[in-house]
């Protein structure tokens, strides 16, 4: 009944790849077609700065070669040609958009990254640890961190942790990615990641936590624990083997869910901490009014945001074999 | 009787649960012995506490529950020698010395095969894990032993089903697997919580006959837990009747169906549909419900719904009384019988 | 004639004493009686200060940033705004922000989930992917990408788009609790009765969930009140004149204030954490209540 599982889950992530080309296609004409509504003229972020200048005699005309007189449909889908050549047009400053994107959505992916992992592995492992010693030291302090993870703004804690450990101790640097002229780019950057992913951190692990650890009590009540006790194995291997492996599932299918309020929080917690990532530039380009990067930062953050979900199917099919088998 | 002969003694075992700062006592001063070799059938309606004394024995209560007993008594045979575990005595819930009983001494099959399986192994792991744990056996030796045990509980293509995953399975098949898991490293006494219940009738016969194969062929001793009168008939040597936390009469299969004593005990027999009714018999039920087990009662807890019911039956400790050796009543109506504890 | 009345006698007495055993198993729960209890007396007083006229705009050119003392409890701002006012004030708007987005985006979500849930079909299909495409974006990110497109900062806008951004979650609950309650037997009793579609749906099918529809809300308000916060933070939110307790926070984004002038910071952010803190109580303490079989 097995044999074949590996073709079917090729099968089943094409499916799931291909069903996210159309959501793509949407979200980008949203994007395009909403941004149509603020009456900027395209020509200014799909033409560099120095092509304006060289046909300012001719604007018309470079507007036609372009296709900005046809319907805007059409204009849609050569702008997202051009797009899908890598060329993601320029920003009201004149500068190419994909380059600073290249070098921003890095910033953020790290940001977001570690703080997914960091924040998995801590929350996962209170949760647990208060499930199993129910009532005790760890349960208790985890509650009340999770009541006030989830009650003081984030971007307060970003400002308390910069006040502390920035400010007052001098152990971090309160902005910035990278420092000019440093010895150890590895060790600078941790400098730099530190304050933030902890700021991000200590929001997720508040919500995973608490999620673990209901997930976990209600796994240990289900009868097969009491079969696994039945036949005499050691706790741990009850915990570990049987309930832990069991709650894994859907504490991970949460953890990836929030993933888009981790990046939702990314975007403030750059501008706490001045780090230049993708949401950094998204809000200074709303405050500048620079729509091309808009449209861009927005563009990469859902596709972003679909590639995470796509990845929560993944992980749902290899985790539970009732999924594998398309049941 | 010696410890050859009893395998489980148990004695005055009570069991209370602690919720919301008040103490619940759901077992009280149960006492039953459990003969090599036998069965024993424990009855009574649902919420009456069989499945709560099997759990106190095997010490799967939850941290909220408190169980104390005078005697726990498991009497181990190994090369022709007894060996004693007082089970009473062992305070971690899940020691090492609960931990060495359960599997090679005293397994339990529960009752909703459904859910007693873990969702995410392959069964033949599962049923081999208690096996590795106990004797250190390596993987594929135990995988052979699994599939000698699935033959013989007759699992069809046992080659193909112990790679298979739970949900592949039907609910008869998968209860044989939860079978497997309680006999795998070959315990001398089987605890089995209602193990039909969730399963269709005609599968329930094979399941009955399975156990009872195991009873005669190979000597194992079982507790069966059931309201289902019919299968206590068919399986059982010795029968307890349970209520609201108490055994109320226990003795021989005859004792409990001929020479019944106990007015609970007879409601009870009068409430089973026996096929072939008289026309003009009906078919009883027994008036009132349970009482609320955190009610404190006074007296005997059947005098609510009983027919003989006196004033001195609503007041303090009902003991019992053996009306023939080994036939032991909760009832005032056997007053001139000698007590027993 | 008369055993209608008994049986009606019968309901009425049966609920109203559901209602006193809902009431007090909430008293019972300390957390939750505090949270209620916070949550009204921060209301109240913010309601209180607004109405009283306190003066939370003119600056005091004279008694800039200067930390709490008599007649300025809570200090002043950057530029000599008295902050206890301001926090009063502000309250007002974050408050009224929290509730009036929870409870629009609640009825929205409600209303498209009863409609998707019961009607199901197309309907439903084309409900699931509008809700969907908007589940593609984080919300904060969806928010300020129609920020940008709107383009004009106003208390109106953003109550518009945090309501249009808001709807999901209640929207998935309600038509996944639709989908199970429309094979219950009272639904087709209703069918078979001729009811209209309208009636079925808001007046036999809504009441049932209502209770996870309430909770929802209640942490809602919470939810929005920490969005508008970080939304004005980065300062993407309500315009500067109109003071919420995520404005007043805006200028801790310097980090002079941030070191030097702690009051500015600390009373508008305690001020945001308690009240959140007591309505998250509150939603935990109503779920305990209400619908115990969620977590």
């Amino acid at each position: 009944m097995c044999l074949n599982w590996s073709e079917k889950m090729l099968k089943f992530v094409i499916k799931k790849l291909l069903l996210m080309i159309p959501m793509l296609l949407l979200i980008s004409m949203i994007v395009f077609f909403g941004l149509q509504l603020t009456g900027i003229d395209p020509l200014n972020f799909m033409v560099s700065p120095e092509t304006l200048s060289a046909n300012a005699g001719n604007i018309d005309a470079l507007r036609e070669s372009l296709g900005l007189n046809a319907p805007l449909i059409v204009q849609y889908f050569r702008w997202l040609g051009i797009c899908l050549t890598g060329n993601l047009g320029y920003s009201f400053s004149g500068a190419p958009i994909a380059e600073t994107i290249a070098v921003r959505l890095p910033y953020t992916l790290e940001l977001a990254g570690y703080s997914l992992i960091l924040s998995a592995v801590i929350g996962i492992g209170i949760g647990l640890i208060s499930a199993i010693r129910q009532n005790g030291i760890v349960d208790y302090a985890g509650r009340i961190f999770a009541v006030l993870g989830q009650a003081v703004p984030q971007f307060l804690v970003g400002i308390i942790l910069i006040q502390v450990f920035s400010i007052q101790l001098g152990w971090f640097p309160a902005a910035n990615r990278v420092s000019p002229g440093a010895a150890n780019p590895f060790w600078d950057g941790f400098l730099h990641l530190f304050l933030p992913v902890m700021t991000l951190t200590i929001g997720m692990v508040a919500v995973l936590m608490r999620y673990a650890r209901n997930t976990m009590l209600d796994v240990l009540k289900s009868d097969y624990i009491k079969t696994a006790r039945s036949k005499g194995i050691p706790e741990w291997k009850v915990y570990l083997k049987h309930g832990f492996r069991n709650a894994l599932k859907p504490v991970l299918v949460i953890t990836m869910f929030r993933i888009p309020m981790l990046i939702g929080g990314s975007v403030v917690i750059e501008s706490v901490f001045s780090y230049p990532g993708i949401g950094l530039t998204m809000t200074n380009a709303i405050t500048s009014g620079d729509y091309p990067v808009v449209l861009i930062t927005t563009l990469i953050i859902a596709a972003a945001m679909l590639i995470c979900s796509f990845m929560v199917d993944v992980l749902n099919a290899l985790l539970d074999p009732r999924v594998r088998l398309g049941e | 009787m010696d410890n050859q002969q009893i395998i489980l003694d148990v004695k005055n075992l009570n069991t209370s649960f602690v919720s919301d700062h008040k103490e619940v006592r759901i077992i009280k001063d149960v006492s039953f012995q459990v003969k090599r070799g036998t069965t024993l059938a424990v009855v009574g309606e649902s919420g009456c506490g069989k499945s709560v004394t099997m759990n106190s024995i095997m010490r799967f209560t939850g941290s909220n529950a408190r169980v104390q007993a005078e005697n726990i008594q498991y009497n181990a045979l190994q090369d022709e020698k007894i060996i004693e575990h007082h089970l009473e005595r062992i305070k971690k819930p899940n020691g090492p010395e609960m931990r060495a009983l359960r599997g090679p001494e005293i397994s339990m099959v529960f009752q909703d095969p459904m859910s007693s399986l873990n969702p995410v192994y392959k069964v033949g792991d599962q049923v081999a894990e208690g096996l590795i744990q106990h004797t250190g056996m390596r993987k594929k030796e135990a995988r052979k032993k699994v599939l000698e045990m699935f033959c013989k509980l007759g699992i069809p293509d046992p080659e193909e089903r112990i790679d298979s995953y739970p949900h592949q399975f039907s609910g008869g098949m998968k209860q044989r697997v939860v079978i497997a898991i309680a006999l795998i490293c070959d315990p001398e006494l089987i605890i089995c919580d209602e193990p039909t219940t969730a399963l269709d009738v005609t599968i329930q016969a094979q399941i009955m006959e399975l156990l009872k194969g195991l009873q005669i062929n190979e000597g194992k001793s079982i507790i069966l837990i059931t309201h289902n009168m019919g299968l206590v008939a068919e399986m059982a040597d010795e029968v307890c009747v349970m209520y609201m936390g108490r055994v109320m009469e226990f003795g021989t299969l005859e004792d409990i169906f001929d020479r019944t004593a106990h007015p609970y005990t007879q409601a009870l027999l009068k409430s089973v549909p026996v096929l072939g009714l008289a026309d003009d018999q009906r078919l009883e039920t027994i008036p009132g419900s349970t009482p609320n087990p955190a009610d404190l009662i006074e007296g005997c807890e059947f005098a609510g719904r009983c027919p003989y019911t006196q004033k001195s039956c609503r007041k303090g400790k009902i003991p019992a009384f053996e009306v023939s050796p080994g036939h032991r009543v909760r009832c005032l109506k056997y007053d001139t019988f000698p007590e027993v504890d | 004639m008369n055993s209608q009345t008994s049986i009606k006698a019968r309901n009425y007495a049966a609920s109203s004493s559901l209602l006193k055993r809902n009431i007090h198993k909430f008293l019972d729960n300390k957390l939750a009686l505090i949270g209620l209890i916070v949550v009204v007396m921060m209301t109240a007083a913010c309601i209180i200060g607004a109405l009283a006229g306190v003066d939370y705009e003119t600056p005091n050119l004279y008694v800039m940033k200067s930390p709490p003392m008599p007649g300025h409890p809570f200090g002043t701002d950057t530029i000599g705004r008295d902050l206890f006012a301001r926090v009063l004030y502000g309250g007002c708007f974050s408050i009224f922000i929290g509730v009036f987005c929870a409870v629009m985006s609640s009825a929205i979500g409600a209303t498209l989930g009863a409609v998707a849930g019961y009607c199901g079909g197309w309907t439903d299909k084309v409900i699931v992917r509008i809700s969907e495409i908007f589940q593609a974006f984080p919300q904060l990110v969806l928010v300020m990408m129609l920020v940008a497109i709107v383009n004009k900062r106003g208390l109106g806008n953003l109550l518009l788009i945090f309501v249009a951004t808001g709807w999901m979650t209640t929207f998935r609950m309600v038509r996944n609790e639709f989908l199970s309650l429309k094979g219950e037997t009272y639904v087709k009793v209703s069918e078979a009765f001729g009811m209209s579609k309208q009636n079925i749906m808001f007046k036999q099918v809504l009441p049932n969930v209502m209770s996870p529809i309430i909770v929802s809300t209640t942490t809602n308000v919470a939810f929005f009140i920490l969005q508008e916060a970080a939304l004005s933070f980065i300062g993407l939110g309500v315009a500067d004149k109109t003071p919420t307790w995520g404005n007043i926070l805006n200028v801790a984004k310097s980090v002079s204030v941030v070191t030097d002038q702690w009051w500015i910071w600390v009373f508008p952010g305690l001020s945001i954490s308690l009240f959140v803190l007591a309505i998250n109580f509150l939603g935990d303490g109503l779920r305990d209540v209400l619908d115990p079989k969620q977590q």
